[in-house]
This record gives C-alpha cells, sequence and structure tokens, in this order.
C-alpha cells in the first residue's frame, strides 16, 4: 500500500520548537490531521482515541518517555506505525525502539526532503511493498 | 593493611624465648635501638599476644618445649591476618637443614646463637625498613586504585554532561537551522504569522542554547573547584528583598503572590554574587512550577550555626524518586514547568555547588499534589 491521501499522524515531542518544526518539515505529505502530544502519557492517549495512520515519536519525554509510549502503543495495536524522532542517533535507544517495532528513526536536525523519503520509505517497508 | 604511615611511629618487636635471661639481655639492648619491646617465654603466650595486637617482628627462639619456633611460625602464617609479620628465627640449631627449614615456613632470616648483638641489631633494623616498605607499598597501591577509581567516577560524570548537553544544544539547533532554512528557502510562501512564529522560535531556540552554554561553563568552573568566592559582609535580609523585586516581573506574569516572612536583619560573611544566583534559582524554579494565581512563600530563619532560608510553593510537588537525582543536572524530571518555560537542567547542580563551597548545604521537603519547599542552609560564621 502505497502512501494514501489524507493522512493522520500523531507528533509526540515536549518541545513546541520542534513540533512546529516537523509539522513543517511534512507539509509535502499528504496530511488530513495532526494531533500533538507534549508527552509520552499524552501520545498513548491520542493513539488509543485517534488511530493515527502514522505516529512519530520523541524518545526523551516527561511523564512516560518515547520507548514505554511504544510499548503501550504496540500492545493497543500490533499494527501501528511507528517512526522514532531523535537528536542524537543514540544506537541502544534506536535499536530497543525497533526491536518493539519501530518503523525507522528520523534525525530531527534531518532536511524536509530527507525526511520526508524515511517516513515514505517506512511507509512502504511496513505495508509490505 | 595500614591506614597511614606514621614514620616516626615506633617499632615493636616480640622476643620469644624460653631462655629468661636471653629475653632480659636483648630487650635491654633493642629498648636501647629505639625499639618497643614485648618479651614472651613460651610459643604458646607469643601466639596469644599476636593475637591480641599485632608486633612489627618476631625474634623467635626455635628450641622451646610443649611448642617449638617452627610450629609458632606456621600457626601465624597460617592465619591472613598474622601471615605478613616478618620473622626472624634465632636459635642455637646451626645445622644446614634446620636453616632451610627454618625459611621455607616463611621466616625471612635465621641466626645462630652464639650470636654478636651489632650483628643481630643490624639484621633486625634490614627487615623492620624492609617490612615499612612494603606496608608502604600497599598503602600507596591502595590509595592509588582509590585515586583511580574516583578518576573514573568524574570521567564518567564528565562523559555524561558532555553527552546530556550535547543532546539539549542539539535540539533548538535543528529548529533553528530547520526554521531558518524554510524561511531562506521562499519567505513568500510563508505567512506573516507563519514568519512570526518562526522568527520567535528562531530567537528563543538561540536564547535557549546560550543560557546552556553559559550554565556549563559555569558549572564545570565549579566543578573544577576554581570557584573564586567573594566573601564579604552582607545582609541576606536586603538580598533576599532585592532578589524579590529584580525578579518581579515573572512573578507578575503568572500573577503570583510573593508572601515573605524574612525579619529585618541577617547579617554575615558570603558571596552576594553566588548567593543571588541561588536565590533567583530557587525563586524562578518556584514560579516556573507554580499556577498562575498561586502564592510562594519565602522565609528566613536563624539557627545557632545557621541561616535558612525556605522557599516554598503551591506547585505540584516532587515524587521521592525525582528528589534523589534533582541535585544531579541533566534529569528529566515531572512534572514539567506549568507555561512551558525552558529550563537548562543545570541549575540546582550549580546551587548545590555554590552552597558546599560556602560550607552549607540544601534540602527538599515535598509530597505529589502538596507542593515543594527548597531550603538552603549557610554557616554564619
Amino acid at each position: 500500500m502505497s502512501m494514501p491521501e489524507k493522512i493522520n499522524i500523531l507528533l509526540a515531542d515536549d518541545e513546541r520548537h520542534i513540533r512546529v518544526l516537523i509539522k513543517r518539515m511534512i507539509k509535502k505529505l499528504d496530511t488530513e490531521f495532526i494531533w500533538e502530544a507534549k508527552n509520552g502519557g499524552e501520545a498513548v492517549e491520542f493513539y488509543k482515541e485517534f488511530q493515527p495512520d502514522l505516529t512519530l515519536l520523541d524518545i526523551n519525554m516527561p511523564i512516560k518517555t518515547g520507548i514505554e509510549a511504544l510499548e503501550e502503543i504496540r500492545e493497543f495495536d500490533p499494527k501501528a506505525l511507528v517512526i522514532i524522532l531523535t537528536s542524537l542517533a543514540n544506537m541502544e535507544d534506536i535499536q530497543r525502539c525497533a526491536a518493539l517495532g519501530a518503523a525507522g528513526y528520523i534525525r530531527k536536525d534531518l532536511d524536509e526532503e530527507e525526511m520526508i523519503e524515511i517516513i515514505e520509505n517506512s511507509w512502504n517497508k511496513w505495508w509490505g511493498n | 593493611m595500614p591506614k597511614t604511615i606514621k614514620e616516626e611511629e615506633r617499632s615493636r618487636l616480640l622476643l620469644v624465648d624460653d631462655n629468661q635471661e636471653n629475653l632480659e639481655v636483648l630487650g635491654i639492648l633493642l629498648e636501647k635501638e629505639g625499639y618497643d619491646i614485648s618479651a614472651v617465654p613460651s610459643g604458646e603466650l607469643a601466639l596469644e599476644v599476636v593475637s591480641r595486637s599485632k608486633p612489627d617482628l618476631i625474634l623467635l627462639d626455635v628450641m622451646m618445649p610443649h611448642m617449638d619456633g617452627f610450629e609458632v611460625c606456621e600457626h601465624l602464617k597460617k592465619d591472613h591476618k598474622t601471615r605478613d609479620i616478618p620473622i626472624i628465627f634465632i636459635t642455637a640449631k646451626n645445622d644446614a637443614e634446620d636453616m632451610i627449614k627454618g625459611f621455607e615456613i616463611g621466616g625471612v632470616d635465621y641466626i645462630t646463637k652464639p650470636f654478636q648483638y651489632e650483628v643481630v641489631a643490624a639484621r633486625i633494623k634490614t627487615q623492620v625498613e624492609i617490612n615499612k616498605l612494603s606496608h608502604l607499598k600497599e598503602f600507596m597501591i591502595n590509595e592509588l586504585g582509590k585515586k583511580n577509581q574516583h578518576l573514573l567516577q568524574l570521567d564518567q560524570a564528565k562523559n555524561k554532561i558532555l553527552s546530556m548537553a550535547a543532546h539539549d544544544l542539539r535540539n533548538p539547533l535543528a529548529s533553528i537551522r530547520g526554521l531558518s532554512k524554510i524561511l531562506l528557502k521562499g519567505i513568500n510562501n510563508l505567512s506573516t504569522e507563519e514568519i512570526n512564529e518562526f522568527l520567535t522560535i528562531i530567537n528563543d531556540s538561540s536564547n535557549h542554547m546560550l543560557n546552556l552554554v553559559n550554565d556549563l561553563l559555569d558549572y564545570s568552573v565549579i566543578e573544577s573547584g576554581h570557584v573564586d568566592l567573594r566573601l564579604n559582609s552582607n545582609c541576606l535580609t536586603k538580598l533576599i528583598q532585592s532578589r524579590i523585586r529584580i525578579n518581579e516581573i515573572i512573578f507578575e506574569s503568572k500573577m503570583i503572590k510573593i508572601v515573605s516572612d524574612i525579619g529585618t536583619e541577617c547579617e554575615f560573611k558570603f558571596d552576594k554574587g553566588r548567593i543571588s544566583q541561588v536565590i533567583d534559582n530557587l525563586l524562578t524554579n518556584a514560579a516556573k512550577f507554580s499556577n498562575p494565581g498561586s502564592s510562594i512563600y519565602v522565609k528566613l530563619e536563624k539557627t545557632e550555626k545557621h541561616a535558612k532560608v525556605s522557599v516554598r510553593d503551591e506547585g505540584p510537588g516532587i515524587s521521592k524518586e525525582d528528589q534523589k537525582k534533582i541535585f544531579d543536572g541533566f534529569q528529566m524530571l515531572n512534572p514539567r514547568p506549568t507555561a512551558g518555560e525552558k529550563s537548562t537542567g543545570l541549575g540546582l547542580a550549580i546551587v548545590k555547588k555554590i552552597l558546599q563551597s560556602h560550607g552549607g548545604y540544601m534540602e527538599i521537603e515535598s509530597e505529589l499534589g502538596a507542593g515543594s519547599t527548597f531550603s538552603f542552609f549557610l554557616p554564619l560564621s
């Protein structure tokens, strides 16, 4: 399944400026809704309520870390497509997220095109294209 | 293993011989050399004395009734507490076989009777010196091990700070870089609101980075022990009043009421600049975690030895678990500031160090849902 039109995205990062940046970076994707979560607790809550097509999840967040949120999201929905947001490519965290079924990871300092490419590739890999 | 080495300390010798005359003669002569002498006439008594207090060297006769010198030596070498006491055999048994046995079971020297006193004294001195050096070596190795361990811990702490600082600098840098790129790419495609929002974020992020870099430099100066405290006689009451006034704008922005009970005078020596930093940190932290319209209580009390300053807020409180790591720097704690205020994560770590350098300390009292009280104590003299 290639990326459909009007996808819904859940964007979880505790820093507002990063949410503004990422939202702008992914503007080229055809999105219907972007829900913004300020911490891991909200991320899980919003996922359960809205079940977005794609979740972008920061690792270092209060209330629940991205890793804890990913565990709960995965338990709720084994098919959830989650991509991790990192500021430093910490291999230990990335491997842990991969083991928990994250589809990929995005470094926050990437360019627009690189970010979109990772999201599209992760989408295609996740849905077996 | 000795905890300290005192070179001037008199070495303690234990003389063991069933011949009373030998004991007395050797005892008197060796005492004149500056040794502390204990003397016993049997092997059994020798073991008893050693079990109570360890001598620095034993001069041990071999031929004694009940328990001979070799047996005494074997007993002592079996016990890890007494194994390292040097033993010199002193005996009339002068055949090679006995001498070899004496060395095999752990003796450090073997003197045959009749002996010349000067020779005995010289050989004892040599063994006592060797023993002292060996203890010194052990002590130094132990100290080096401890120092090494400490350095490793410092190195780990430094690496942790470095990696967390890099992480915390990278996030605002990512937005500065990303948003400025978007602005450069096509400012005409953006609305005025978007341009304003992006520029505000760029400005805020760069300010946050500057604060972080400043705190990091401050932290590293304090951590390296190069805090140059300017200790002058100052009035803590006046300083608190002035810091409350200076931070008024922050309290007003959240409609926070400051209730102070700080007396009229509290004069003693402290570094005004550094203590201002401590007070500002506690006041602004309290404001960050306070809901609009709440109160912050500032109190100054004098105890017998300290001035105690407490800052209490009506915020969400801090869990016991978070309280343990709150002074470590770069901790991701719950909850977060009520109006999204920025923190560098180093403020309280710096505060703790400033207070320590004054000989003071910090305390937290807090319960989830019941606010927090941060108190600091400064010695009055």
